[in-house]
């Protein structure tokens, strides 16, 4: 079950509850980045052979290609298991490998413990970092037919 | 405003959209669904201000609205959507052996 606000123009909201401790969904949510997330969604050409995280403040955000080719996406910021971790997001919604200066959005995820599990809150806040729009993101990806291979997985999943 | 989202179908399209600008014909040619029916997507996603339209001879084209923090709000709301609901699982079932 996920539920969202809208009130914040740069910022996405999203919840959902899971019966498992908060060092369990901490851990799943880090290190086990690779069990969850989801396969169409990289930006790198090729199939997504791993994504995973360097677990301490500063590390990479990284994801791996059936190359063997690693990029770095993002930098984790916050780093206090089991209730909160956060990283910085520096894809644009092109899924196109970041450039080296990108200004990135940034996710916080804290994790509170229930009577029967875990709460588990994702915020995607300063979304305007992004740019202005998506002119530039309709134009990068117009010429080479988009999201690598995504959507046709995209809407045979749905 | 998101709620325009919580349609696979209009989820769809604007996922097609955001790979490009599109006329009606071009997204029914890509979805199993038909003209009228993408007609009426477009429009809920338009009012919602996801969605731009112009008129480029007979034709009118759409695209994700270039203004539209909500289109770059929207496409992240969907993809924490999915990755959620996929975390959840991962976090209440043992992990899949590896083959």
């Amino acid at each position: 079950m996920t539920s969202h606000t809208t009130d914040q123009d740069t910022a996405v909201r999203s919840s959902i509850h899971v019966t498992a401790t908060p060092e369990h969904a901490f851990e799943v949510f880090t290190n086990g980045i690779d069990r969850w997330w989801p396969r169409a969604h990289h930006v790198q050409p090729g199939e997504l052979r791993q994504v995973g995280l360097d677990p301490h403040v500063g590390g990479r955000m990284w994801e791996e290609n059936d190359a063997g080719e690693v990029c770095a996406w993002g930098r984790v910021l916050t780093w206090e298991p089991p209730r909160a971790f956060a990283f910085s997001w520096l894809i644009g919604p092109d899924w196109k490998p970041p450039a080296a200066d990108a200004v990135g959005s940034r996710v916080t995820v804290t994790f509170t413990p229930t009577d029967t599990g875990t709460r588990v809150d994702l915020v995607h806040d300063q979304l305007d970092a992004h740019g202005p729009g998506w002119e530039g993101v309709r134009d990068a990806v117009g010429s080479d037919g988009g999201w690598p291979g995504s959507l046709r997985d995209f809407a045979d999943a749905l | 405003m998101l709620e325009a989202l919580g349609d696979p179908t209009r989820r769809t399209i604007f996922e097609l959209l955001g790979a490009g600008p599109r006329s009606v014909a071009e997204i029914a040619g890509d979805l199993p669904v038909s003209r009228p029916a993408v007609s009426q997507h477009l429009k809920v996603l338009r009012d919602a201000g996801l969605v731009a339209s112009t008129a480029m001879g007979t034709r009118r084209i759409y695209a994700v609205d270039p203004q539209g923090l909500a289109a770059i709000r929207g496409y992240f709301d969907q993809f924490w959507n999915q990755a959620l609901a996929a975390f959840a699982q991962a976090a209440e079932n043992p992990p899949e052996e590896k083959t």
